[in-house]
């Protein structure tokens, strides 16, 4: 990695990070039941990884700035596990496996989505 | 205080990019994170400090997009079966891992 990466990389993660700040501390979505903001965080950033597949891109810096830099710092799995694990901690093993599937379901959608709105584009 | 927090959050954020970039493994870093993240939450940090580690550092480690670009490649090249039995041991993995560093985290309190 030269100094260029680098420089487009902490970019990447700056936008990264202030965003999912930004989603955690002010979006509330109820659609019948609560989404939590992890999880809509997790799913944008399925979306715009679906984008990203479609456009194929092959310059690195591209790769660098979205892939690596904005949406490895922008999604998160180890906050997902966590959500998991307080669920697991309550016992509540039902509403365990439904916001397993509900997340996995949910983000192959948005990515898949994405990933054909770029194909029918093209 | 606020400004100096959050220039922390984000020097944080930007040693668990590198980090991550070097160890250059999906599975690994989630597991040192979710080992990371147990640990850390037994512990009773000030929400500052933990909003550096957690927020900043092991969010930032992780990265649920590189899951999904994993599952995603299982899924077209190996096909259902084997995404289902990835996503699962992934994900049971890590909770484990998880419960793991709470675990030795309560134990060393």
């Amino acid at each position: 990695m030269n100094i260029t990466s680098i420089s487009i990389v902490l970019f990447g993660c700056t936008f990264g990070l202030i965003l999912r700040t930004l989603i955690q501390n002010n979006l509330k979505i109820y659609i019948g039941f609560n989404i939590q903001h992890i999880s809509i965080i997790n799913f944008i950033a399925s979306f715009f990884l679906g984008i990203l597949v479609a456009l194929n891109f092959m310059n690195y810096n591209i790769l660098f700035l979205f892939f690596i830099g904005f949406l490895g710092c922008f999604s998160t799995f180890s906050s997902f596990i966590y959500q998991l694990f307080v669920l697991l901690q309550k016992r509540e093993f039902v509403r365990l496996i439904f916001h397993y599937i509900e997340v996995i379901v949910i983000s192959f959608s948005c990515f898949y989505l994405g990933y054909y709105l770029i194909q029918i584009i093209k | 205080m606020k400004i100096r927090s959050n220039i922390y959050i984000l020097l944080a954020c930007y040693l668990a990019t590198f980090l991550r970039v070097f160890i250059n493994n999906n599975f690994i870093v989630s597991i040192i994170g979710s080992l990371l993240f147990g640990f850390v939450i037994a512990k009773r940090f000030s929400h500052s400090k933990e909003q550096i580690i957690v927020s900043g550092f092991i969010s930032c480690f992780t990265s649920f997009s590189g899951f999904i670009y994993f599952l995603y490649k299982i899924f077209n090249q190996e096909g259902f079966i084997k995404f289902i039995f990835w996503s699962n041991f992934i994900i049971i993995l890590n909770l484990f891992i998880m419960y793991f560093g709470f675990w030795i985290s309560r134990k060393i309190t």
